[in-house]
C-alpha cells in the first residue's frame, strides 16, 4: 500500500510511535523509498541508541554520517555532541569555554531541565538541513527515529515545554527556530507507526488526540506487520471447516486450528485498522505487511510497498 | 524475608502483562503477593479489578481461579509519590514553597531517572509494609533495558552538594569557576530559569540528602539474594544487543536473573506432511469448484507462512538464550486475542518462574 506522495516533498519526517512497533525498520524503509524517488535522505536517531548501526550491521554508533545504501546515510546524535557542536558553530565558543560544558554543574543543569536534550538534537537536525557548512553533507530530507517516551508526549512538545521554562537567552532563540521549522507543515511531517492490534491502536488514538497543534503535521498512520489475508472466508470455508475439524487426518485437524487462529488474527487486525481509520477524521491509514526474513530483504520489500510498487 | 521480583524489558513486549502473570503464578502457589504495575492496559486493569485505582494496594478477587494465596495490585503514581517524598523528608517550612516552585511543577517527575526512582521508593514502602511474601515490580518503559539500573544513580547525582544548588543563589562564597559557569548558563538560558532551578535544588536540601542516602540502600536491594530479575522480551533479533547488555550488567553486578520470558511466540505448525490442495476434502455439490479450489490453495499456503514466522521466532530465541547463558528461558505461546482475563493470566502460570 502506498503512502501519500506529499511526504516525499517534506524535508523532515518525524517517525514516532510506542516501543516495539518497528519504528526503526519503518524509518530505514522510508529512507530507501526517498532514495528511490531521487531524494537524498539521512536517517537520524536520537540519544545515541545505535539502532540503525545494529540494523545495517555497522557496529558502534557514530555522530559522523555513514552511508547505508545508495542515497541514504545515517547519523546517531547525542545531546552532548550536539551541544558541543552548537557551542562551537553558533556561539563561537572556544575550546576552553566549551570545557565548562563538561563540568558536573553544567551537565547536571542540562540533565535537570527537561526537554533540553531534545532541543540540542533537534537544533542539530535543523542546522543540518538549513545551514550546512561546505564540508557537511547535503540532504534533501532527514528521517527521524523519534524516541518512544512511553508518556505519549511528542518530542516537539518536549522542546516546547522547555521553551516555556526558558524564556530568554540563546536556548530560547534555539527553541523558537526549532518551533518555526518543525512546526511548519510545508517542511515537516509526522508519520505515526503502530501495530494492527487493539492495545497499540488505542495508544495511537490517545497519542493523536493529545497532539494538539502538531495534529496538522500528521500525514499518515502506518499499521505495521499486518498479516496479508491467507484464508478467504465465506461459503467455501463454512463448508470445509467441519470437514477439517472432524477429519481422520491429524494434519488436516492441525490445519483447521491454524486456520482458526489466522482467521481470528485477521479479524482482530482488520477490526483494529478500521477502528483506527474511523477515529482519524480522514487522515490516511496505510498497512505495511509482515515480511519474514533478514533485514535487508525486509527493508527492500517495505520500501517497495511504501512506494506502491507492484514488483 | 520478602521476595522481590523485578520485571525488566523494553516497551511493547508485554512486560506489564508478564509481571501480572508472575504475580498470579505466585498467588496460585499459595503466597501473599502484591504487584506494582506501571500504566496497565485497560483490559489487564479490568482483569485485576484495578480500574480507576492508583497509588494504594487493593485486593484482587482470586476466587475465579481458586488460588490459595492472595494478590494485591497497585499502579504507580509518580507525581503523588514524589510529592509524598517531599512532604516526608523536606524541612516543614519549605515544603509549601517547593510544591509551588515553577520548576518543581514542570520538572519534578521528568527529572532524569525520576520514574524509575519513584518505582523503587514505592517498592521500599511495600517491603516495609510487611504484609507480603512476594512483591512483583513492573518497570517503566525504557529505551534500553539497562536504563532501570542507572536511574537511581542518575537521580542521586543531581542532588550532589554544591552543584546545582549554587546556581542563581545570592551567596557570596561562590568560586570563580562556579560564577563563570553561572554566567555562561545565564547567557544560554536566561536568569529566571537559573534562579528557579537553583531555588529548587536549595529547597530540596534535605530531600536531596535523603535521595543520595537512599542510593546505596537501593543498590543493596537490587543485589540482595531475595531479589530476582525477570527479563521479558519479544522473539525478535532487534532486542538482542539490549538483552546482551542486560545480562552482562547483571553478571558484573552479581545480580540474579530468575528467568527470561520470551513473550508471544508463534509455534511451528507440526505437520506430518505438507498440505497440498489434493489432500483436502472433495468439493460438495452446493459449491462451485473454482471457489473450493481457491480456498484450497489459500489453506495450503498457511502452514508455510506460520512456519516462516515460527522459524524467525525460534532463531531469535536461540540467539537470545545464548546471550543469557544458563538462565532458564520460558517461551510463552501467542494467545490469539491477547490476555484479557484473570483466567488467561492463570493459564500462563505453568510457564512462569516462581
Amino acid at each position: 500500500m502506498s503512502i501519500p506522495e506529499s511526504i516525499f516533498a517534506r524535508r523532515i519526517v518525524v517517525v514516532t510511535g510506542k516501543g516495539g512497533v518497528g519504528k526503526t525498520t519503518v524509518c530505514a524503509s522510508l529512507g530507501l523509498a526517498f532514495a528511490k524517488r531521487g531524494r537524498r535522505a539521512c536517517l537520524v536517531e536520537l540519544n545515541g541508541q545505535g539502532r540503525f548501526a545494529q540494523l545495517f550491521g555497522l557496529g558502534a554508533r557514530s555522530y559522523a554520517p555513514r552511508a547505508v545504501a545508495p542515497g541514504v546515510e545515517t547519523i546517531s546524535l547525542t545531546a552532548n555532541e550536539c551541544l558541543d557542536d552548537f557551542a562551537h558553530r553558533k556561539l563561537k565558543m572556544d575550546t576552553v569555554v566549551r570545557m565548562l560544558f563538561k563540568t558536573r554543574a553544567v551537565t547536571g543543569f542540562l540533565d535537570a531541565v527537561p526537554g533540553l536534550h531534545d532541543l540540542f538534537q533537534l537544533g542539530k537536525i535543523e542546522n543540518l538541513l538549513v545551514d550546512p557548512h561546505d564540508d557537511d553533507p547535503h540532504y534533501d530530507a532527514v528521517i527521524i527515529d523519534a524516541p518512544s517516551t512511553g508518556h505519549g508526549l511528542s518530542m516537539l512538545s518536549s522542546a516546547r515545554t522547555m521553551a516555556d521554562l526558558v524564556r530568554v537567552g540563546r536556548f530560547h532563540e534555539l527553541s523558537s527556530t526549532i518551533e518555526r521549522t518543525f512546526g511548519d507543515p510545508e517542511k515537516t511531517t509526522i508519520v505515526v507507526v503502530t501495530l494492527p492490534e487493539e492495545l497499540p491502536v488505542n495508544e495511537t488514538m490517545e497519542f493523536i488526540s493529545a497532539l494538539g497543534p502538531d495534529r496538522k503535521l500528521l500525514s499518515v498512520v502506518l499499521a505495521n506487520r499486518y498479516h496479508a489475508a491467507p484464508v478467504p472466508k465465506g461459503l467455501a470455508w463454512e463448508l470445509m471447516e467441519p470437514l477439517l475439524r472432524t477429519s481422520s487426518d491429524p494434519d488436516l485437524r492441525q490445519l483447521h486450528r491454524l486456520a482458526l487462529t489466522e482467521i481470528e488474527r485477521q479479524d482482530a487486525e482488520g477490526t483494529s485498522v478500521s477502528r483506527l481509520a474511523a477515529s482519524l477524521d480522514g487522515l490516511p491509514v496505510a498497512v505495511l505487511p509482515w515480511v519474514p526474513g533478514e533485514s535487508r530483504h525486509v527493508l527492500a520489500a517495505l520500501a517497495s510497498d511504501l512506494l506502491g510498487d507492484e514488483s | 524475608m520478602t521476595r522481590v521480583v523485578i520485571a525488566c524489558g523494553l516497551g511493547g513486549v508485554g512486560k506489564t502483562t508478564a509481571a501480572a502473570g508472575v504475580a498470579v503464578a505466585h498467588a496460585l502457589a499459595g503466597r501473599r503477593v502484591v504487584v506494582l504495575t506501571i500504566d496497565p492496559a485497560r483490559r489487564l486493569a479490568d482483569a485485576l479489578g484495578l480500574s480507576g485505582l492508583g497509588n494504594e494496594a487493593v485486593e484482587v478477587d482470586l476466587s475465579p481461579i481458586g488460588a490459595t494465596g492472595t494478590l494485591h495490585a497497585l499502579m504507580l503514581d509518580r507525581k503523588a509519590t514524589f510529592d509524598d517524598l517531599v512532604r516526608r523528608h523536606g524541612e516543614p517550612d519549605i515544603v509549601d514553597r517547593l510544591l509551588v516552585n515553577r520548576y518543581y511543577r514542570a520538572a519534578s517527575t521528568r527529572l532524569s531517572g525520576a520514574h524509575e526512582y519513584m518505582a523503587i521508593v514505592k517498592l521500599e514502602d511495600l517491603v516495609d509494609d510487611g504484609r507480603w511474601d512476594v512483591i512483583v515490580l513492573d518497570t517503566p518503559p525504557a529505551q534500553h533495558v539497562v536504563d532501570f539500573f542507572h536511574a537511581p544513580e542518575r537521580m542521586a547525582t543531581l542532588f550532589e552538594p554544591g552543584s546545582l544548588s549554587a546556581l542563581g543563589g545570592g551567596g557570596g562564597l561562590l568560586g570563580m569557576a562556579t560564577r563563570r559557569i553561572g554566567m555562561v548558563l545565564e547567557r544560554l538560558a536566561g536568569e529566571s530559569v537559573i534562579k528557579d532551578v537553583g531555588e529548587f535544588f536549595r529547597l530540596m536540601g534535605s530531600v536531596g540528602e535523603h535521595i543520595r542516602d537512599q542510593s546505596e540502600h537501593i543498590q543493596k536491594r537490587l543485589r540482595s539474594k531475595d531479589t530476582g530479575f525477570v527479563l521479558v522480551t519479544s522473539p525478535r533479533l532487534d532486542v538482542l544487543s539490549d538483552v546482551e547488555a542486560f545480562a552482562d550488567l547483571l553478571r558484573a553486578q552479581k545480580m540474579r536473573i530468575e528467568g527470561m520470558l520470551v513473550n508471544r511466540v508463534v509455534l511451528p505448525p507440526r505437520l506430518g506432511h505438507p498440505i497440498v490442495p489434493a489432500r483436502l476434502p472433495r468439493a460438495p455439490d452446493e459449491i462451485e469448484a473454482a471457489e473450493w479450489e481457491a480456498l484450497g490453495l489459500a489453506l495450503a499456503e498457511l502452514p508455510p507462512m506460520v512456519d516462516a514466522l515460527a522459524r524467525d521466532h525460534a532463531a531469535a530465541i536461540s540467539r537470545l538464550s545464548a546471550a543469557v547463558d544458563g538462565v532458564p528461558v520460558s517461551v510463552l505461546p501467542e494467545i490469539p486475542g491477547g490476555v484479557r482475563t484473570l483466567e488467561a493470566l492463570a493459564r500462563l502460570a505453568p510457564f512462569l518462574p516462581t
